[in-house]
């Protein structure tokens, strides 16, 4: 079984003149369980990848397939509640709700899926203990470090054991120490797990944690390395 | 029922989001409260107006009022020919018609000052359109001559009256032989005394009323009489004691510049309350635009967002009035004074907050606009 089938995945940003071509024609396959780092220069594309496969983005042309679904030309209305059940999303930024505590971030999206109050509350707990943060569940976003939110954000992502996670730069604002501890999180839980994971990286110092890295150029997958 | 946490969930984040940003929160109040008071206040202090100019037409007792044509105010210009009264008494369905003058005289206290007093001459042998609120003093003492009632608002400047006291009103020796209480109209306060004492004070040679009260026969058709009188005297005004009321109100809010005033008041505080919200609102869409992207592209709906506003939306609006109500409330007991009352009809405790809601939300609408438009994919970037 595959995760993600993507093919011909093109993106167009614009129109005449301003158009500009992100993706062109890219061909991915995902298996389930895999981890798969997406690397690639600035303004090569990553991001737009991510969010297509991530049914935040249409694409211009192609077909994606994630976890079954046909997701390319749906409306939101459809996507939001897949995107709520079916994928957790890590950001470069923490993008963690500043007003709530860990918790309150952390079992966001089990109550936005219908999960009760004590319920989600409870297995938000378990998972900050997860990523090492049980004794910091009731702080604010402020007063937690950079790596400490990464986690926090991680645990958002994974609490509703998604089948698939998706990561943009989910160490860019991290030094490397941070980086290193926050992937070996995310990978570790993911492989317990056999969730799928896909992460967009330029950051080459953590690709000892990818089952496998491809990179992208220009719009376009050019290359596949160990 | 999977939609409970979730709408839990939102009113979560909708009330920390609120409480977060402090000064936003004490912004977007101050628009409400300041709505609020203001409206409170001008609404406060013209049915306190209205009450003062209705003193007349709501306290006297009678069915049916006769009025010479046009009288719209809460007095009259002129007055009816004498035979109104017969005419009236003779019409189908009137169990009895009586006579009311009402003028403004002078009343001279011992040291001499003149004060000007509401004359209210009744037919003393039936009581009707005689003091009511009566805190002294038996109504009936009003049949002998040279007796009235005078108020108790009034007693000082009268010169300390009491029972037995005498004053010189329209240069007539007057005993004081009962008082009211609270009966001063926009103006001098009221004193009583029979019709034809009053006819005397004013040296009048005429017998002629500004007034002809009517009661109803038991079982007759209220309006059916009123359009028999008004057949039968074509030339005055005939309306049941609730229009009276009405033409006062109407008066004062069409043909005065009280409605204009109080009402570009209340409408200038909706306007500034609304914009106060509408603009912190958006303001504070604007500042959490990451977090709400975030919420959408985890799977929040634009209506689950939509919801989040409502519902601070609604905070505000209730939080606001809630505080704007005290502050009237602490107003009007504050200022209350016989001269001016400020009326707040307990509906207004239900009324704020539902026009609140209505400000708030509709206020809210810019802010949903703009999260409307969010594209979830904007958290990547
Ligand atoms: N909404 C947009 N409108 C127009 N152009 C866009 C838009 N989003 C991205 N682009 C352009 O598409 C190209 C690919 O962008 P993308 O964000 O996918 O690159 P990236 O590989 O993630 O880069 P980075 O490593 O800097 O994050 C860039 O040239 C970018 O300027
Ligand atoms: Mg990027």
């Amino acid at each position: 079984m595959n995760a993600i089938v993507a093919r011909n995945l093109t993106k167009r940003y614009g129109e005449g003149e301003n158009a500009f071509l992100a993706l062109r024609g890219v061909d991915l396959t995902v298996p389930t369980g895999e981890v798969l780092f997406v690397t690639g220069p600035s303004g090569s594309g990553k991001t737009t990848l991510l969010s297509i496969l991530g049914c935040v983005l249409s694409p211009t042309d192609g077909t994606a397939q994630v976890l079954g679904l046909d997701v390319a030309g749906l409306r939101e209305g459809r996507l939001a509640p897949f995107r709520r059940a079916s994928i957790g999303f890590i950001f470069q930024g923490h993008n963690l709700i500043a007003s709530q505590d860990a918790i309150g971030n952390v079992r966001l999206p089990l109550m936005l899926n219908g999960v009760g109050s004590a319920e989600a509350t409870r297995r938000a707990v378990a998972e900050l203990e997860a990523v090492g943060l049980g004794d910091k569940t009731m702080r604010l976003p402020r007063d937690l470090s950079g790596g400490q939110r990464q986690r926090v954000a991680i645990a958002r992502a994974t609490v509703g054991r998604p089948p698939l996670i998706l990561a943009d730069e989910p160490t860019a604002s991290l030094d490397a120490k941070s980086g290193r501890e926050v992937m070996e999180l995310l990978t570790r839980l993911a492989r317990e797990r056999g969730t799928t994971v896909l992460v967009v990286t330029h950051d080459n110092r953590i690709f000892p944690y990818a089952d496998r890295v491809v990179a992208i150029e220009d719009g376009q997958l050019v290359q596949e390395a160990a | 029922m999977r939609l409970l946490p979730r709408i839990s969930v939102l009113f979560e984040t909708a009330v920390r989001m609120a409480l977060h940003d402090r000064m936003k929160l004490a912004g977007a109040l101050l628009g409400v409260v300041f709505a609020t008071f203001l409206g409170g206040q001008q609404l406060g202090i013209f049915l306190g107006l209205v009450q003062k100019n209705t003193l007349l037409a709501d306290g006297v007792k009678a069915d049916i009022w006769i009025a010479p044509k046009n009288t719209r105010q809460a007095e009259a210009s002129t007055t009816l020919p004498e035979r109104s009264v017969f005419l009236a008494r003779t019409t189908p369905g009137v169990a009895w018609a009586d006579p009311l003058l009402f003028q403004t005289g002078t009343l001279v206290t011992d040291n001499g000052t003149a004060e000007p007093v509401r004359i209210l001459g009744f037919d003393a042998s039936t009581g009707r359109g005689g003091p009511w609120n009566v805190t002294a003093g038996d109504p009936a003492l009003l049949r002998n001559p040279g007796t009235l009632f005078l108020d108790t608002i009034d007693r000082k400047r009268h010169g300390g009256t009491n029972l037995g006291s005498v004053r010189e009103v329209m240069g007539h020796q007057m005993q004081v032989v009962g008082f009211t209480s609270g009966l001063q109209p926009f103006g001098p306060t009221f004193a009583f005394t029979d019709f034809d004492e009053a006819l005397r004070l004013f040296s009048r040679t005429d017998r002629n009323p500004h007034f002809v009260l009517v009661g109803v026969e038991p079982g007759a058709d209220t309006a059916a009489v009123v359009a028999a009188l008004q057949a039968a005297l074509p030339d005055s005004d005939v309306m049941t004691g609730a229009e009276y009321h009405d033409r006062i109100v109407n008066y004062l809010l069409t043909e005065t510049q009280i409605g204009v005033s109080f009402g570009t008041s209340t409408v200038f505080g909706l306007i500034v309350g609304f914009v106060i919200v509408g603009l912190t609102m958006f303001s504070g869409v604007v500042d959490n635009l990451r977090e709400f992207g975030m919420l959408k592209a985890i799977g929040a709906t634009t209506f689950d967002l939509a919801l989040v506003l409502m519902l601070q939306a609604a905070g505000y609006a209730i939080a606001g009035s809630g505080i704007g109500l005290l502050l009237v409330g602490g107003l009007a007991a504050g200022i209350r004074s016989p001269a001016l009352v400020v009326i707040l009809p307990p509906w207004l405790i239900f009324g704020a907050p539902v026009l609140m809601l209505t400000v708030c939300i509709s206020a809210s609408f810019l802010a949903l606009l703009r999260i409307r438009g969010l594209e979830p994919a904007m958290v990547f970037r």
